[in-house]
């Protein structure tokens, strides 16, 4: 074994430490106290940049310190860090089971830089004019969390449900059944974004990271600069070509003897496959541009770049029924609230999860990658539809159809990487209005059937909801916004069906709500039992 | 001591001895009249334990409602995410206490849950009483999912006729229920019958065909609580069942005692009105379980044992 070959072994072993406890972050639903692995979120590049533009200063540093780690050693990010790069590794060494010796071999592909660069200028152009969905949409932090949540997290819980049964055979009861919160559409935007890039890693190893992802695309113009690069040692290097076999990235071409470094992941396979330690990490303090883009190859696989037309005309494909699905959806969601509106009523607005300020907040910073969605204790945030518009697909929106806020809670503030939802602290969260109450006395069932009721009062944190005389000795809810913090507990718990009695209209702009007017604590002396 | 008191007392001891001894566990398990012949305890001006282990000694030990092997329900109300001082949950100290009691009468274990409100394991964690019950010896029970329950006929139910009621109720060997004695925005006062509502699992159902009716139709469920103790050592007298802050709270540094579920819930009323008005009356689901004929509100008729530490 070559001194060099424990390169690979450490990018392995760190990979494997990033990857793990941020899965876990994702699928953890047993209510660990997971605050000290959240720092893994909070140090990819997405979310990084993001929270650096909201003037979060960690977020700065966490950019300074990844631009300065590329400028070193290149786009390791892409294979340590980035949990979708790691990710794609895995499956690639899954593919590897599937595939005849001659299949696993790597060819080198010429770079397909106007789609990289395009696909990222997009995205730049479409975030300054405000539209962040790009990003989102293709941001690797951002898939990987959205792909664990909403398809590795439901067999997760699954899972689980099943070892409860059999346990339950043998007496034992040590794990808890947990409902399954599977989010239909959220599962097929994930599904789509995980079949692709399952495709694309079996077929063209890490086609992704060098053409639609928009980190590899600024990770790769700041490799360019990067002082240590990996080269070949020309004198060493006899052409066998299996540093190129070993290439995921698709970026060395053995004859020619050039490494692509700006589509390098910096795996290390390359070193380690060498049997005459011709492939080296170098000082490179001047930038060659022809050594790094090999313009003149010719001589290579001209079928690639149709194979990727025939992907993106697919991804076209994919896009476009899921939009059509989405609209026919949304129409079909509207008409029903639109029907119900004799007996029922419109709400005017979603509701985003405390600390995103403001909608135009929220969809100005979130990638949905779910984390909050994933890590609310109560598990009312879900991955929104249309509520937000096109632009605010998968973005968290609190639903309070079969959950509520809980009142001493600030984790998704906490957990979100991107600054989208700000952290708050318990006293601030108190007093976040998210959403405002609107008691409905018609649909009442105190008023409709003279019955006893006050659910909604019995759920509200600060009385917001409070229950006033009525007639014949009942008692009936009264609504003082101006302390109500739009929490949904009156909402969720509300039973009149079709539409409840009760429910809480977001805030665009979320405001503060006054504190409660408490009465002074009463000492009182008791003495007697009264009976 | 005149003499014949000391010699009917010294045969009673005993005697009771004598059926401890021999282990006719059935005779001592009725929870009929006890032995000092009292229907209720009422004990006020002590930590929760200490008017526990008083009340629990007056109304004759704890072996007189379960037998030893027993597989034992102790029902609290956990149902919010807020700490002991708030007064929103019952007392983890009591709980604790009631839970050693059992478990030194024999009982082969003690379960506690509730179907929370707030968070399930916020409200086990934060209400101080999973920890209590894990130091005391006993389990904690899940109660967040449908599939911890199941249905049961109720026949003399007015509006509730079928209910899913939680597994660990319909396997025990018995059950105490443990409210704390708290104001409502709906049924008025929370108490021990209105706890029922944490044994099951469809509460909306409740809400929307006349609470009153339905909290008053739970207790018909031919499974009573062999023992009600109602935590009246902090009372929420406002904003309840949640409370808001501890303005909410006052001491009301006592504890009831009693098999009669629909007794102890018109006692509790009648002490909380000393604090805050309340008409019995208005609590219409006390009335509604006597005409159900699940206890009686006529406390004159019954044998209580008041003591002020």
């Amino acid at each position: 074994m070559k001194s060099r070959a424990v390169l690979k072994s450490i990018r392995v072993v760190i990979a494997l430490l990033v990857i793990i406890p941020l899965m876990f972050l994702f699928i953890d639903f047993a209510g660990y106290d997971l605050s000290s692995i959240r720092w893994l979120a909070k140090i990819q590049f997405t979310p990084a940049l993001l929270s650096a533009l909201s003037g979060v200063r960690i977020g700065l540093i966490i950019l300074i310190l990844l631009i300065i780690l590329t400028l070193l050693f290149g786009r390791v990010y892409c294979s340590v860090v980035c949990p979708l790069g790691i990710m794609q590794d895995i499956f690639g060494r899954i593919a590897r089971l599937f595939k005849s010796k001659k299949k696993r071999r790597y060819r080198y592909s010429r770079p397909l830089n106007i789609l990289r660069y395009s696909v990222l200028g997009l995205c730049i152009v479409l975030f300054v004019f405000g539209c962040i969905s790009l990003i989102s949409y293709l941001d690797p932090y951002s898939n990987f969390g959205r792909i664990i949540q909403n398809i590795v997290r439901p067999v997760y819980i699954q899972l689980n449900n099943w070892a409860v049964t059999v346990l339950g055979w043998f007496d034992n009861y040590s794990l808890y059944f947990v409902s399954v919160n599977f989010e239909v559409f959220a599962f097929w935007f994930s599904f789509i974004a995980f079949v692709s890039l399952t495709v694309l890693v079996f077929m063209r190893g890490r086609l992704f990271c060098n053409t639609l992802c928009p980190v590899g695309g600024i990770l790769s113009l700041i490799s360019r600069y990067s002082i240590f690069k990996l080269d070949f040692d020309k004198d060493k290097c006899n052409k066998c070509g299996l540093c190129e076999m070993k290439c995921k990235s698709q970026c060395i071409d053995s004859k020619q003897q050039k490494l692509d470094f700006n589509r390098c992941v910096i795996c290390y396979n390359c070193i380690n496959v060498c049997n005459r330690n011709a492939m080296n990490y170098k000082l490179s303090w001047r930038v060659k541009p022809e050594d790094i883009q090999p313009d003149n190859v010719t001589d290579n696989l001209p079928i690639e770049p149709v194979k990727l037309v025939v992907n993106s005309r697919r991804r076209f494909l994919g896009t476009a029924i899921a939009s059509i699905g989405t609209v026919t959806l949304a129409y079909a969601q509207q008409q029903q609230a639109r029907n119900g509106r004799t007996k029922g009523y419109t709400k005017d607005s979603p509701i985003a999860p405390p600390g995103a300020k403001s909608i135009a907040h929220l969809k100005s910073r979130c990638t949905a990658c779910h984390l909050c969605v994933a890590q609310c204790p109560t598990q009312v945030i879900k991955p929104a539809f249309m509520e937000y518009g096109f632009g605010g697909l998968m973005m968290p929106r609190m639903d309070y159809e079969q959950h509520f806020c809980n009142f001493e809670c600030t984790v998704c503030s906490e957990v979100c990487p991107n600054g989208a939802l700000q952290p708050l602290t318990i006293v601030e969260k108190k007093v976040a209005q998210i959403g405002k109450v609107y008691f409905v006395k018609r649909l009442c069932v105190v008023h409709t059937d003279g019955t006893d009721c006050g659910a909604c009062s019995e759920h509200c944190p600060t009385k917001a909801v409070d229950m006033v005389p009525y007639r014949d000795g009942l008692r009936i809810p009264q609504v003082n916004r101006s302390i109500c913090i739009g929490c949904g507990g009156c909402e969720f718990i509300c039973p009149v069906r079709p539409f409840r009695a009760i429910y809480v209209d977001g805030n665009p702009e979320h405001e503060i709500a006054d504190k409660p007017v408490e009465e002074e604590k009463k000492d009182i002396e008791l003495d007697d039992f009264g009976f | 001591m005149k003499r014949r008191d000391f010699l009917r007392t010294a045969a009673v001891t005993g005697i009771a001895g004598a059926i401890k001894l021999g282990g006719a566990d059935k005779l001592t398990a009725q929870p009929s009249k006890t032995s000092a012949g009292y229907d209720m305890i009422a004990v006020m001006n002590g930590t929760p334990e200490a008017m526990f282990q008083r009340a629990i000694s007056e109304i004759g030990g704890m072996d007189k409602f379960i037998k030893k092997g027993d597989k034992l329900v102790v029902k609290p109300n956990i149902g919010w995410d807020k700490s002991p001082e708030f007064a929103a949950n019952t007392n983890p100290d009591l709980i604790k206490a009631i839970i050693k009691s059992c478990l030194d009468a024999g009982a082969k274990e003690v379960v506690v849950f509730d179907h929370t409100c707030d968070d399930w394991k916020l409200c086990y964690k934060n209400s101080g009483i999973e920890d209590a019950v894990k130091a005391a010896g006993g389990k904690m029970a899940y109660a967040h999912e449908e599939k911890y329950y199941r249905k049961i006929n109720l026949p003399k139910g007015q509006r509730l006729k079928e209910t899913l009621i939680h597994e660990a109720i319909l396997d025990c060997d018995a059950w105490i229920n443990v409210p704390i004695l708290k104001t409502h925005g709906g049924a008025k006062m929370t108490i021990a019958m209105k706890n029922y509502m944490g044994i099951v699992w469809d509460r909306r159902f409740w809400h929307s065909n006349d609470l009153q009716q339905c909290i008053a139709d739970c207790s018909t469920y031919a499974k009573k609580p062999v023992l009600n103790i109602v935590d009246a050592y902090r009372v929420m007298k406002s904003n309840g069942p949640k409370g808001r802050s501890e303005s909410d709270v006052v001491m009301g540094n006592a504890l009831f005692m009693s098999p009669d579920i629909v007794a102890i819930d018109t006692a509790a009323v009648k002490f909380f009105a000393q604090i805050e008005k309340m008409e019995l009356d208005d609590v219409s689901h006390i009335a509604k379980a006597q005409k159900l004929k699940t206890g009686t509100m006529d406390l004159d008729a019954l044998n209580i044992k008041r003591v002020r530490l």
